[in-house]
């Protein structure tokens, strides 16, 4: 169901040009702003949104190997806010930098079990390393009892995949497991234990086509003032002194508008007044 | 004797109201169509930072499962108002204590905690509790709420398509003159500099109507008074 507050590309697009007093027609170009101009203001001004506020999270999980420190982050990754060890609920790793090591007169690499991460100037924009470096893969299969009941289906990423135990055994697409004799049951689980878990702010899905709206996390309410992070930025270009007011004016407006989208959607209810939100 | 509701504006009123702030009585730069977004786009502004339309939700909790996506729960649901943002989580139905909430960086702190939700390190619409240890009562038991987070949430007005549409019946009648100015502020920014003069002056004046409409929901000066909307 999608709630009648949301907002097409298309319909952002309209909007924005009205406010640069450039409207011609809906999903045409404007006098002075074209509209894939108009889209990739969109588009920039949405992922410049998301790193400021860093509203969109994911978590994945990074199967450590036997001596590899660097390990590549997940492609849509924009910052890391947390990194454990053994699932989400185990040991959390603080951040170092190479240069902490180098101070302390510290190998670089020592083996065992990782108790930090770095992600400093040494490693390239979209890495991370783990200190010390992994004695030992991580889990990646854990075959479990052969007799008992399925009671629940893991991803990857620790979260559930739909399955109701009442119901006969289901193939979930993605999920290795198999069932032969009579109640004899051998279940595959990808296993958490042993591998780092990062939790990241991701860049949002691209908004490319007119009639699609903005990545589905994004919450529905901010869509009405989308408008005025893409005019501000069309207005940048324009020598017109009417259009330089109006780009300060909405440039303010939506500063306004992204504040109040982190302070909602981080919002933790009324006995959480003193948190830092 | 008149009642408040016989002070409510349906959506024509409010239309006309609009243009008649915006300097367009007849109509003539705006159409009633664009007139109506705006409105409707200011009632959801409105309920955004005055908080005042409500719901909530009751959602089954799962052994060992940490996060629940309320979204796209509440529309599953189909007969709930749009989910925006939480604001309290029960447990097991509305007399038992509250989880409280705290941040993933609090338990990293101070270590792994019973009975709280965060909703810190996820994107907007999920929650995490920790922790479950076995399921939740099932939709059909005798007491669907038992060990289930009950979820009281912001939700998204109705929405105003029809001429004697009224504002979501959450907002108070109290407050539906103030909602032209807000609407009239958004379609005069699409206007002349001298637009803009005008929608700041609207904009002055939504303002004013949305801090009353604060102080009049967030009276209560209770113990939950620390969390005023900003």
């Amino acid at each position: 169901m999608t709630s009648p507050y949301a907002r097409t590309l298309l319909q952002v697009i309209d909007d924005a040009l009205r406010l640069c007093n450039d409207y011609q027609s809906s999903g045409s170009d404007g006098w002075l702003f074209t509209w894939s101009e108009a889209r990739r203001c969109t588009q920039d001004m949405l992922l410049e949104m998301v790193r400021r506020t860093g509203v969109l999270k994911d978590s994945r999980v990074i199967f450590l190997q036997e001596d590899v420190q660097v390990y590549d982050l997940p492609p849509e990754c924009i910052r890391i806010l947390r990194v454990g060890i053994n699932n989400r609920t185990g040991t959390v790793l603080v951040p170092t930098s190479i240069a902490e090591r180098d101070y302390e007169a510290l190998a670089r690499s020592s083996e065992g079990e990782p108790n930090r991460f770095y992600r400093d100037h040494t490693l390239a924009p979209n890495q991370v390393g783990f200190i010390p470096t992994p004695g030992r893969d991580g889990s990646s299969f854990t075959r479990d009892t052969d007799y008992g009941l399925l009671r629940r289906i893991v991803g990857e990423d620790g979260g559930a995949l739909p399955f109701d135990a009442n119901l006969a055994l289901r193939r979930v697409s993605g999920i290795p497991f198999s069932r032969s004799g009579s109640g004899r049951i051998i279940r595959e689980l990808i296993s958490l234990y042993g591998n780092a878990y990062v939790t990241y702010v991701r860049a949002p899905e691209k908004w490319d086509r007119p009639q699609t709206y903005p990545d589905p996390d994004l919450p529905t309410y901010i869509h009405k003032d989308m408008k005025y992070g893409t005019a501000e930025r069309l207005l940048r270009g324009s020598k017109s002194r009417a259009h330089q007011f109006k780009q300060k004016l909405f440039s303010v407006i939506w500063e306004g508008v992204i504040l109040t989208m982190q302070r909602l959607s981080e919002h933790q209810g009324p006995n959480a007044g003193a948190k830092p939100v | 004797m008149s009642i408040v509701n016989d002070y409510r504006k349906n959506l024509e009123t409010l239309i006309e109201d609009t243009l008649r702030l915006a300097g367009d009585p007849l109509g003539e730069r705006w159409s009633s169509t664009r007139a109506a977004e705006a409105i409707n786009d200011t009632v959801l502004d409105f309920n955004l930072q005055v908080q005042t339309i409500k719901e909530e939700i009751n959602v089954q909790l799962k052994e060992d499962i940490f996060e629940y996506d309320i979204t796209t729960r509440v529309e599953e649901d189909g007969t709930l108002r749009l989910f925006c943002f939480p604001i309290r989580v029960g447990f097991s139905g509305r007399n038992a204590p509250a989880f409280a909430p705290v941040t993933l960086f609090d338990i990293d702190l101070m270590g792994y905690s019973a009975n709280v939700w965060y909703a810190s390190h996820l994107s907007p619409g999920k929650l995490a509790v920790i922790t479950p240890s076995s399921d939740g009562a099932a939709a059909g038991d005798p007491n669907p709420y038992l060990n289930n987070i009950q979820v009281l949430f912001c939700a998204e007005p109705t929405y105003m398509e029809a001429d004697d549409d009224f504002p979501d019946t959450m907002i108070s009648t109290l407050f539906h003159q103030g909602i032209p100015y807000g609407a009239a502020m958004r379609l005069l920014h699409e206007g002349t500099i001298d637009d803009l003069a005008l929608a700041d002056q609207h904009a002055a004046e939504y303002r004013k109507w949305t801090s009353r409409a604060i102080g009049e929901q967030w009276r209560g000066d209770t113990d939950y008074g620390g969390c005023y909307p900003a």
